[in-house]
């Protein structure tokens, strides 16, 4: 039996890179796995004008004179994408992080298993926080959806 | 007096992060390509280390525990056992560095910034250093080579030109390169960087190693300088002083600094090695005329054209004003010319002249 413990959607814009959003959500006791999905959609900027501008002032800010006019024909520059990561902290400290570019995530964890990035291990009761840090994000919105949901441990006999 | 030389690959991540290789494959990866330690440094968790001791024993090569801080601000590597219990880059703003690097410390690791002038966000969000940087003490290396054929890479010449102009002020900063592997497979055409670390094999052989377990004696290592980068052949030097035309003093190595007593007539002889027998299956120079350099504080101190095989060679220099020296290797590899290889610095005082 699942237990949803939040369930967020939210709309974020370029305005919003550079912040951490930290879900802080009471864990009850006696739970044997933590489910996380999130999604955020659109990963990639698909504005060519956009891109574009975006390409150009990245390069005069970040390269040098005598190499811009490589940098501006580089084709891997103009694939831009949204970037949120999300990470996991137990009332103890860190449990995790999933810094990979994929928007859409099933992360658990659980006593003796979890999702690369994360730790196994007991999961305690009280505050947890679940953040999501918003290194970027170049479309003019973005809509994400964060649930956190839990999973009762299965007592003998029931 | 001997120093254990191991080969290291500093920048790496797996499946933990965004790479698609797990810490087994990349270790196995890593010992055919005959390196004797790799830091694991994925973005932002420590995960991947679970399991290290078992992959250690099966893959037969050494692990350093490390994070790669993936932050808004720029990237830093940090190296050494539980630094994310007590740092969290979450709470260090672009002005805060310094807090993190204290942090990074008490947890008993080191830090280095990583590819600092790798084009930056949106491309590569992060990727550009832009932390304002209060105290460069507090920092312990820069990754000058970042990823593979390194010395092609125009950022990685900017980061290279950086630290000369860090060390001409004064600031004292290891020099180290990181390939930041994602993936086991290689490519003919690439060229791969190994940082050597120099470890003392006894207590005399260098001032700043002095016992401590492996993890700590490297972590020592780099902190010191006793470091040498390179795509192929081992470069190393050493500065003895030479007291008289026979009498001989004390010898410096990597990282060490070596005083001039001038004021006695005493100068410096300089010794650099090019070992061409290193990892020797993992790469080729084809024969040519190779261009080593000593190089000091005010531009190159002495050339040597030397064929592409294991050489030697010394000599006695004038060091007037000198604030450090160091050697670099140039010539062609897989068709591609530029630096092959460089050592930390020797850093040089001169002596207050004493009043007989
Ligand atoms: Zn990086
Ligand atoms: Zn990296």
């Amino acid at each position: 039996m699942y237990k949803t413990l939040l369930d967020i959607r939210s709309t974020i814009i370029p305005a919003d890179r550079h912040v951490h959003l930290v879900h802080r959500f009471a864990l009850p006791q006696g739970i044997s796995k933590l489910v996380i999905t999130f999604a955020y959609s659109p990963k990639k900027l698909e504005d060519m004008t956009r891109i574009n501008e975006l390409v150009v002032s990245a390069v005069e800010r970040y390269v040098e004179a005598d190499s811009r006019m490589a940098a501006y024909g580089n084709p891997d520059y103009g694939l831009l994408h949204n970037l949120l990561t999300v990470s996991l902290d137990d009332p103890a400290g860190f449990r995790g992080a999933a810094h990979r570019p994929s928007p859409e995530q099933k992360i658990f964890l659980a006593e003796s298993e979890a999702t690369p990035g994360f730790l196994a291990g007991p999961l305690p009761s009280g505050l947890w926080e679940l953040t999501i840090s918003l290194h970027e994000i170049v479309t003019d919105t973005c809509q994400f959806h964060l649930q956190v949901q839990s999973e009762e441990e299965r007592r003998a006999g029931v | 007096m001997t120093i254990d030389w191991l080969a290291c690959e500093l920048h790496t991540h797996t499946i933990h992060s965004d790479a698609t290789h797990t810490l087994s494959e990349m270790a196995e990866a890593a010992r055919e390509l005959e390196f004797d330690w790799i830091a694991l440094t994925d973005h932002n968790t420590v995960s991947g280390l679970i399991g290290k001791e078992t992959v250690v024993i099966e893959q037969g090569i050494s692990i350093l525990p490390g994070m790669e801080w993936t932050t808004f601000y720029g990237h830093m590597l940090t190296l050494g056992a539980n630094v994310q219990q007590t740092a969290d880059w979450r709470l260090i703003g672009a002005d805060d560095i310094g807090k993190g690097l204290t942090d990074i410390h008490e947890s008993g690791g080191i830090a280095g910034i990583a590819h600092p002038f790798r084009i930056g966000s949106p491309i590569c969000t992060g990727c550009f250093w832009e932390f304002a940087i209060g105290k460069w003490q507090l920092l312990d290396y820069i990754e000058v080579w970042n990823g593979t054929s390194p010395n092609m890479k125009s950022y990685n010449r900017r980061a290279f030109e950086y630290w000369t102009e860090l060390l001409n002020l004064g600031i004292r900063i290891t020099a180290l390169s990181g390939r930041d592997w994602h993936h086991s497979q290689v490519s003919g055409e690439t060229t791969i960087s190994v940082t050597y670390l120099g470890l003392g094999l006894d207590d005399r052989a260098s001032e700043h190693d002095s016992g401590g377990t492996a993890e700590q004696r490297l972590l020592k290592a780099i902190r010191h300088g006793a470091a040498s980068v390179t795509l192929g052949p081992l470069l190393t030097l050493s500065a003895t002083e030479q007291l008289s035309r026979t009498e001989t003093g004390q010898t410096y190595r990597l990282g060490d600094t070596a005083v001039i007593h001038s004021s006695n007539g005493n100068t410096l002889s300089i010794t650099i090695e090019a070992d061409f027998g290193v990892r020797k299956r993992q790469w080729t120079i084809v024969q040519q005329k190779l261009s080593l350099c000593l190089v000091g504080s005010k531009g190159i101190v002495a050339e040597w054209k030397i064929v592409a095989g294991s050489t030697i060679v010394e000599a006695c220099l004038d060091l007037t004003d000198e604030l450090w020296l160091r050697a670099e290797l140039y010539g062609s590899m897989n068709g591609q010319e530029g630096l092959l290889a460089f050592t930390n610095c020797i850093y040089i005082e001169q002596a207050k002249t004493t009043v007989s």
